[in-house]
């Protein structure tokens, strides 16, 4: 019988071809399995950080990342075991095309080492059954079902992505320090801070520990100096676990002192502090604490809550708790942490004896309005009335009139309200406890020391250009006294006040 | 590029088959069935190995050896054996004889030189006895009176074992064992075959075999074909897979066992009930039987179905079992098929 010494190289080199086909298929499966690990990773410390506090969002982030880099080790380990070497290859042939062996058996008898008869035979009986161990046969082009689920991976992280609350965008630098965008742009914080329009700005400078250890003393310090009758701050702050009930009837109290922005840590510290307090007072029976925490809220920004000024339900329960979770878990260091913007509910009714009927009457007559929950009402009645802007032409403090809601000096500690009703013969003359939100606050605003506003630069005459302008002015002083978000918070809430005063004055006084 | 193709009258594989089918369709023509035993009869013959054929009376194990014996067109012997058999009357003995005169001790070659050997229930024999066989299966040669005698080639040794009527037998050694390639065990023919049976050999003309090789040439054919079977070509990994088989019948707490991790996973019926497992000539006769089966099948290289195809033939008898095994009666043929069930999964 002839020999036959040619078609080995042929054969040798589709066996080449069908090897670097066979392991490009493997890489890349293993590429689409480690990319597709990631991303689902990715993805899901993506829905963690938006549904889950930052505990357990650590752990799961944590889970994930391992879970990631576990499969990334055996895909590559698959990878290792996978990889063919030619008579592999050989093997992975004859299983492929049922050559009976034949391949690997004749790539392991070379032709330098043809001695037997038979190879011959063999070679034929190969090529004869060429057609069956094609390539593209053997090794065909492919989508597999990797590749499907890098795919879907993807997908799911890109909806992910869309779906989850777009990060809020850092203020642009101002001062010393990174500007933290003022309490009052609520929920528009982002919009506000990006375009640089907020007239109460602060500057941020002190680090976060400073404004978890140090800015409470300084805050109270300056809280009991600024406050309008001269309440220390820390009472309030002593009463946030209390109010969570009713908080959760003021929208505007919503988280607006984060501005926010997400990830602030001290603004989710505080807000698990607070929240903490919170729970605690509300197993004591505080009203309506249990569901309506209100540092639970603080967190929420601009992005889940349609708008800070805007009532939240009829029950006074915010349906955007859960996202407002989700914000406060994504804080960032820059936003001071959130307060707790509540008031008693047994503060509420006051004896009404010093306050002037003229702002009395205004708000009970939206009694009816107002019992659809405090909080709305405080808020749309103070909307409303900024909405009429005073002939003075006093622009409201925030961009939007809603937005000042969260000014409103009704708010507990914001040195307004809570401290005004403490005092005797400030009192509502409403008879509804819905009603008494905005009786106190137009008390608050009657009672007012204006002095002490204007002799801090704020609100200075009562034009409402002057007191714009004061506040305008007030953005330096701020970036360089104010160091925590007390500061912050007493500002505003004087400017607001300013504002209110002069939008409530009778423009022929 | 194509390489041309062998012309079939040169091709040696398709001469390989056809004399292979030949064989076997005239010893099909006599034995009614067993055309699984007479398959596996033949392997072992082209393999130049020996067959031990178990099997109970009357089923036709002498009657299969001779007729192939017609058929191949070789010299056939048969040596009943017996207690009182000795290893002379196997091997043959020098005699003393006179001529013109003188006396001389000449070798008188015993029934042992033939190329077919028929060694009928070789168990009754003495171990002694038993033991003349030895040399001559393993090495093709005798021994006597400090002579050597080869034997003819091709050289066949087909040894039947009555299972009954175990008193007054001597079970043979296992190195005796370990020489045969093949042990075989002849069932009893089916209802059909039982039929065919009684009706081929009750009737006035029997039937006969027409011998497939030509006489002068039929020792010299056989030994092409059994080269021909030694030139099979096998794969690396099929080496591997046959040795893997053999490691996989050593039990691994046997103080014999090999370093170094078995491929297969460790089977726990071996374990169990088997004290020595196959030695290499098991590995040996696993690839030479797996070498005729792929030439049966047109090939020229052995697959995993070949070695499965005869790992059974090949392993069973090589297995000593324990007491327990031989307590439950065990059958060594059901440990091999758990071991090559443990094969597939793994090399599949």
């Amino acid at each position: 019988m002839p020999a036959i010494t040619v078609g080995f190289s042929e054969f040798e080199a589709r066996l080449k071809r069908i090897r670097r086909r066979v392991n490009l298929h493997s890489l890349v499966e293993a590429l689409c399995i480690s990319a597709a690990c990631l991303l689902l990773a990715g993805t899901l410390s993506l829905v963690a950080a938006a549904a889950l506090s930052e505990e357990f969002f650590t752990w799961v982030y944590r889970a994930a990342l391992a879970a990631a880099v576990a499969a990334i080790a055996v895909s590559i380990w698959r990878l290792r075991g996978r990889w063919l070497d030619l008579q592999g290859t050989a093997i992975h042939v004859d299983r492929c095309a049922s050559m009976d062996a034949r391949v690997a058996t004749l790539l392991a008898h070379p032709q330098a080492d043809a001695t037997s008869p038979l190879r011959p035979i063999l070679l034929w009986q190969i090529f004869e059954h060429s057609s069956s161990w094609d390539v593209d046969k053997v090794a065909p082009w492919r989508i597999g079902r990797p590749m499907l689920a890098c795919a879907a991976a993807v997908a799911v992280f890109a909806t992910a992505l869309l779906l989850a609350p777009p990060r809020q965008k850092d203020p642009p630098p101002h001062g010393p320090g990174r500007v933290a965008t003022s309490a009052t742009h609520d929920g528009d914080a982002g919009d506000n801070s990006s375009d640089g329009v907020s007239p109460l700005r602060l500057a941020a400078t002190d680090s976060p520990s400073q404004r978890r250890n140090g800015s409470g003393a300084s805050a109270r310090a300056l809280q009991a100096e600024s406050s309008p009758l001269g309440q220390p701050k820390r009472e309030g702050a002593e009463r946030r676990g209390d109010n969570g009930g009713e908080d959760a009837q003021h929208p505007d109290l919503t988280g607006a002192e984060n501005g926010g922005q997400p990830g602030d840590n001290d603004a989710s510290e505080a807000s698990e502090e607070q929240s903490g307090r919170n729970r605690a007072a509300d197993a004591q029976g505080e009203p309506g604490g249990a569901d309506q925490d209100p540092s639970r809220r603080s967190g929420s920004g601009g992005e889940d809550e349609p708008a800070a000024g805007q009532p939240d339900s009829e029950g006074g329960t915010n349906p955007d708790l859960a996202s407002q979770d989700r914000g406060a878990t994504r804080g960032s260091s820059d936003t001071p942490p959130p307060r707790a913007k509540s008031r008693r509910r047994d503060q509420a009714p006051q004896p009404a004896a010093a306050q002037p009927a003229g702002l009395a009457e205004k708000p009970s007559a939206d009694t009816s309005s107002r019992d659809r929950g405090e909080g709305a009402q405080t808020a749309d009645d103070v909307k409303s009335d900024v909405s009429n802007p005073p002939p003075s032409g006093v622009s409201p403090v925030g961009p939007g009139g809603s937005k000042s809601a969260t000014n409103n000096p009704m708010k507990g500690k914001d040195g307004g309200s809570e401290s005004l009703l403490r005092q005797p013969g400030i009192a509502p003359t409403t008879q509804s406890d819905e009603a008494q939100p905005m009786v106190i606050q137009l008390n608050a605003f009657a009672t007012n020391p204006i002095d002490r506003l204007e002799s801090q630069g704020v609100g200075k005459g009562t034009a409402g250009g002057e007191a714009s302008a004061a506040a305008e002015e007030q953005v330096p002083i701020a970036a360089t006294q104010a160091e925590d978000w007390m500061l912050q918070r007493s500002f505003v809430s004087r400017v607001h006040q300013a504002f209110l005063r002069d939008m409530f004055t009778p423009t022929g006084e | 590029m194509t390489a041309p193709r062998p012309r079939t009258k040169e091709n040696p594989v398709s001469q390989f088959q056809t004399t292979f089918d030949q064989i076997r369709h005239q010893i099909g023509r006599v034995v009614v069935g067993h055309q699984d035993v007479i398959e596996q009869i033949l392997i072992a013959l082209f393999a130049g190995g020996h067959v031990l054929l178990e099997g109970v009376p009357g089923t036709g194990k002498t009657l299969l050896v001779r007729t192939m014996a017609e058929a191949l067109n070789l010299p056939f012997n048969r040596i009943q054996f017996t207690v009182d058999v000795l290893p002379a009357d196997v091997t043959g003995t020098r005699m003393l004889f006179e001529q013109d005169g003188r006396r001389e001790l000449v070798f008188t070659p015993g029934p042992i030189f033939t190329n077919v050997l028929l060694a009928d229930e070789i168990n009754r024999a003495t171990p002694k006895t038993q033991s003349a066989l030895l040399e001559a299966m393993a090495e093709n040669q005798v021994t006597s009176g400090g002579s050597t005698f080869a034997l003819d080639l091709p050289f066949f040794v087909l040894a039947t074992l009555n299972p009954i009527e175990m008193e007054g037998t001597y079970p043979l050694p296992e190195a005796q064992l370990d020489r045969f390639l093949f042990k075989i065990y002849l069932p009893y023919p089916t209802a059909d075959e039982m039929r065919q049976i009684l009706s081929s050999t009750t009737r006035a003309d029997l039937p006969t075999v027409d011998p497939v090789l030509e006489e002068r040439v039929a020792a010299t054919r056989i030994e092409e074909m059994k080269r021909l079977v030694r030139e099979v070509l096998v794969a690396p990994h099929l080496e591997e897979y046959a040795a893997a088989l053999v490691r996989a019948t050593v039990p691994d707490d046997s103080k014999y066992a090999p370093t170094g991790k078995s491929v297969l996973p460790a089977n726990d019926q071996v374990r169990r009930y088997v004290s020595f497992g196959s030695s290499p000539r098991g590995g040996q006769a696993l690839l030479l039987g797996a070498k005729v089966r792929a030439l049966l099948d047109g090939r020229v290289n052995v697959t995993h179905g070949d070695i499965d195809s005869v790992a059974v033939s090949a392993l069973n008898h090589r297995l000593v079992l324990n007491f327990s095994a031989q307590a439950e009666g065990v059958d060594p043929r059901a440990l091999i098929g758990s071991v090559l069930d443990a094969a597939k999964r793994l090399h599949r």
